[in-house]
């Protein structure tokens, strides 16, 4: 008898404490949901159906925008030709201060984008870069190609990383299965790694893309603003693409901000925030999916 | 993911509107142009970082152990404390490091919502541009070898504690 209410008070006290627990966990994670979710919608506060229709109205959206379009594919494109090859390296290879590279990668991630910002400047506007550039008459800093360098910064890292990752969980022994057939080590690596990696170098391309829109602070000090600049700074190729006078979406955000243009800002803010939606879910819906060969051993 | 210039615009909105303001008023907390509004800012940008590090660390814990754990009778707190969070230690402070060295990398998201103001809010990246704005290149050099530095510091011990190096 004594037992059983014993026994009784025991599961009352677990269940209660389990309750608590669970409550209190599952709260923290209500609070970082509501947090988030009124974060977005304050900003409805701050804009107005007008002002989103007389910023689409305005010429220098549609060319930022298309600005931005045109020059994080351009990072990407070069972040993959370098990223790839050096991302197979790293995770195929075993050379010295291979552990020190990852290191240094990994902190780029974490360096402050001023910092990259003027550590790009000091190597563009100093010798011996600065020489070359005068010796070609082009000037690297203030100019469309500073963007894709900015941007490229902080593409290739998460480009790389996420490739490695891509190569790592490929299991080599295909690899080695390929090689014994007779198949060339290029042919191995275009038909047997490439294909098996693929949903994650996909992955790695959207990261990278969106990493490369998303980038601002290394832009804003490398590239600074064009669209106050005289028409007659901008090249004919720039003016065939139709992005003279024009700057990526943050940094043209910045601008309006800076402006005190609050509305069309937080315009501009909620789309950058849904486009980078996009292409989150587009990541997790390719990494989901996995690859043919994921299992190791 | 989302550019945490884009999280300093929605700062500005959040604290702007109804319920903020008038903690503001009630409480006399500012955010706009204090160091509150740079914990808040770090907080915003970090948060979510740090969910998937964290959850990273946990999933690597198998949940057989915390069922068993709760089978011999210890309660959900005792599992959790004894059982997971020793489990996971090394994966939660290589991300308690990593969002710590993110926190202090913070930029962006703060010049939109908290401006710079020398002394008071210039953390060291905002002390780096303030600095290469007003054309002191050397201070500016000084504050980003010393970003390096943490970066690097913070990333190498990471590695010497084990912690997953990706970051998201």
């Amino acid at each position: 008898m004594y037992g059983e209410t014993h026994e009784g008070y025991m599961n009352l006290s677990l269940r209660t404490k389990s309750r608590v627990f669970n409550a209190l966990f599952y709260s923290a994670t209500a609070f970082i949901f509501v947090f988030f979710c009124w974060l977005f919608l304050s900003g409805c506060h701050l804009t107005s159906w007008e002002s989103i229709s007389e910023l689409l109205a305005r010429g220098w959206f549609w060319r930022s925008l298309k600005l931005t379009v045109i020059t994080s594919i351009i990072t990407t494109l070069i972040a993959l030709i370098i990223g790839l090859p050096a991302a197979y390296a790293m995770s195929r290879f075993d050379f010295r201060g291979k552990a020190a590279l990852e290191v240094f990668l990994s902190s780029i991630i974490i360096l402050p984008a001023a910092t990259i910002g003027i550590i790009l400047m000091v190597t563009f506007q100093y010798e011996p870069f600065l020489k070359l550039q005068d010796h070609f008459n082009f000037h690297v800093v203030h100019s469309i190609l500073s963007i894709i360098i900015a941007q490229l910064v902080l593409a290739l890292v998460f480009g790389i990383k996420s490739w490695k990752a891509a190569f790592d969980n490929v299991n080599f022994k295909y690899e080695y299965v390929a090689r014994s057939l007779g198949s060339s080590r290029i042919r191995t690596f275009f038909t047997i790694t490439l294909p098996a990696a693929k949903t994650g170098i996909i992955a790695g391309i959207i990261l990278a893309f969106t990493r490369a829109a998303a980038e601002f602070g290394v832009v804003l000090i490398m590239a600074s603003t064009f669209r106050f600049r005289d028409i007659s700074h901008f090249s004919g190729f720039t003016r065939f693409l139709g992005v003279q006078q024009a700057d990526i979406l943050p940094v043209a955000m910045w601008m309006e901000m800076e402006e005190g243009h609050t509305e069309q800002g937080v315009a501009i803010a909620f789309v950058m925030v849904a486009t980078t939606a996009i292409f989150i879910y587009l990541f997790n819906k390719i990494r989901n999916i996995g690859s043919v060969f994921d299992d190791k051993g | 993911m989302v550019s945490p210039c884009a999280i300093g615009v929605f700062l500005l909105a959040f604290c702007k509107n109804h319920p903020m303001s008038n903690f503001t008023a009630v409480t006399g907390i500012k955010f706009d142009h204090a160091v509150a509004g740079v914990v808040l800012a770090q907080f915003t940008v970090t948060c979510t970082f740090c969910i998937l590090l964290v959850k990273a660390s946990f999933d690597t814990v198998n949940p057989r152990f915390e069922s068993v754990s709760r089978s011999l009778g210890a309660s959900v707190w005792r599992t959790f404390f004894k059982v997971s969070l020793p489990l996971a230690k090394n994966g939660l402070l290589a991300s308690l490091i990593i969002v710590w060295a993110r926190a202090a990398a913070e930029w962006e998201s703060l010049m939109i919502f908290v401006g710079g103001i020398q002394g008071k809010t210039d953390v060291l990246p905002f002390a780096v541009y303030l600095d290469w704005n007003s054309g002191k290149l050397g201070w500016a050099l000084t504050s980003s070898v010393f970003c390096i530095l943490i970066a690097i510091g913070s990333m190498y011990s990471v590695q010497k504690i084990g912690g997953k190096g990706y970051v998201w």
